[in-house]
């Protein structure tokens, strides 16, 4: 025989099959965590100058060339459960979000993504992008972000439609009392029985949560008294995001990796994200950023691809 | 139905799984040799399919060339794949652990051996050229559809083409000649 012949393979149980495709169709219906790669953060050269200017960048970063590097903390325990919960009170005393006016939640940000994969970790340039995501109602929102190339992807565009979006409403639909928010997403970690831990898979829950939606004050502080229940949260302080704001970090180690909320350490209020390996690994040493964000405006527009007037 | 595919259409998107999921495995599984990892690769391929559906050309047929390029990418670089859609595989479900019937088992292990016999004849071909002949001889896409599928001239599939199959003649020789020749006595090639 001059050439191998396609060997049969097994097909795919009908059951698994099944399993398969529901997770898919799942998958496509769940737009708050779509493309959402992992944020890496980019700081703009302005950024840049203010962390260099504020040490913690102990190796410069410029594109395609050297992977960004910053000094991993120690982060302090007891100070994370004092921290949230501070949050948590002073939350409840801010005005709910706008009501009525407004079909669609618009939130710009800016980031910068780590590609993993062959070698150290280098940040890609930074991005802003920009989100519509339905109000109230289950439909069609937008994501606008510059056109880019990637590698094997293809390019991805400009402006894209992200289609029948689970609403605002519905994101931040969840229990007040914060032993009930997490028990619901610890169940819910344990149907899914696999990846993270269950404490990181909660963490990593209610950041995306905090990530891109509009939380009414009383589900924030569920969402900090619950976060400061979960074992191994921490809390670093003098953490930069992707603007060059300085704030205080709620973080969670899993593996190798640290992932960091910031927030403004008088306003509470959410600044971005941050993460970076806490080791020595094939994907860099530890400090290597592996993401960074910032979110630069939360808004209630009324059109989607309507930005608000400041 | 490129149209809505290309419009977020997830109706179309369960048609298309319905139409080409298999195919995908197929050829997952001939790449990767291991079943379990070629399930993942069928949901990746399929994320990254939605992912990047706007890019994809509103003419043209079968969407099977476009799936299985998409496939081929994935299995270059799987960890990057599975970096990407890292929160959407912590949410897959875990695989039955029900057993399976036995001579069903004994049937699969078959299988699996042959798969293995087969991948080892083809891990010597270069990347690219077993990339092709997977496409080309293993899930009969025609030479345009596998130029489709990569990206690359309809003359480069050809020329790949024949090389694998070059290659993996010899192969087939060798391996003949040395069964005929070797001798009783171990270790004694002639």
């Amino acid at each position: 025989m001059s050439e191998p012949t396609a060997p049969h393979v097994p097909a795919l149980p009908a059951v698994r099959r099944q399993a398969l495709r529901h997770h898919l169709m799942n998958e496509f219906e769940r737009p708050a965590r779509r493309p959402q790669r992992m944020l890496v953060l980019a700081p703009a050269a302005g950024v840049l100058a203010a962390a260099v200017a504020a040490g913690v960048i102990a190796q410069l970063w410029a594109p395609d060339s050297a992977p960004l590097i910053v000094t991993v903390e120690q982060g302090e325990h007891s100070g994370a459960t004092l921290f949230l919960n501070q949050m948590a009170a002073a939350a409840v005393n801010k005005p709910e979000p706008p009501s009525g006016e407004g079909e669609y939640v618009y939130i710009k940000s800016r980031g910068a993504f780590a590609e993993l994969g062959d070698g150290p970790a280098r940040l890609q340039p930074v991005r802003e992008r920009e989100i519509w995501i339905p109000r109230y109602e289950r439909g069609d929102g937008l994501l606008r972000q510059p056109s880019f190339d990637l590698p094997i992807i293809g390019v991805i565009p400009e402006r894209e439609t992200l289609t029948d979006m689970t609403p605002n409403a519905e994101v931040v639909d969840l229990p007040s009392d914060p032993d009930e928010l997490l028990a619901k997403l610890y169940r819910e970690r344990d149907e899914r029985g696999r990846g993270n831990s269950r404490d990181g898979a909660a963490f990593t829950a209610i950041g995306d949560i905090l990530r891109e939606s509009l939380v009414p004050p009383q589900t924030s502080a569920a969402l900090y008294r619950a976060t400061a229940k979960i074992p191994g949260v921490e809390v670093v302080r003098g953490v930069t995001d992707a603007a060059g704001r300085r704030g205080v970090a709620v973080a969670h180690t899993e593996g190798n990796r640290r992932d960091e909320w910031i927030f403004d350490e008088q306003t509470y209020e959410y600044l971005g994200e941050r993460s970076y390996l806490v080791a020595d690994t094939a994907d860099g040493p530890a400090g290597t950023v592996l993401g960074t964000t910032a979110v630069l405006q939360r808004a209630v527009v009324s059109k989607v691809g309507q930005r608000p007037e400041r | 139905m490129r149209v809505r595919i290309r419009a977020g259409d997830t109706d179309a998107f369960g048609d298309l799984f319905d139409e080409h999921a298999d195919a995908v495995h197929r050829h997952a599984v001939w790449s990767e040799g291991d079943p379990a990892l070629a399930e993942d690769v069928v949901s990746l391929t399929f994320l990254e399919a939605w992912r990047i559906r706007e890019s994809l050309y509103p003419d043209g047929g079968s969407l099977r060339p476009w799936l299985l390029g998409i496939a081929t990418n994935v299995l270059r670089n799987r960890r990057r794949a599975a970096r990407r859609h890292r929160e959407a595989l912590r949410r897959l479900p875990v695989r039955d652990t029900v057993p399976d019937f036995a001579d069903e088992v004994v049937a699969r292990m078959h299988d699996a051996d042959q798969v293995t016999a087969a991948m080892a004849a083809l891990r010597a071909l270069r990347r690219a050229d077993r990339e092709v002949f997977l496409l080309c001889v293993w899930s009969q896409l025609d030479y345009a559809a596998a130029a489709e599928a990569l990206g690359i001239p309809v003359g480069t599939v050809r020329s790949r083409l024949s090389r694998a199959r070059t290659r993996l003649r010899a192969l087939a020789q060798q391996e003949l000649g040395r069964t005929r020749t070797i001798p009783v006595e171990q270790g004694e090639y002639r």
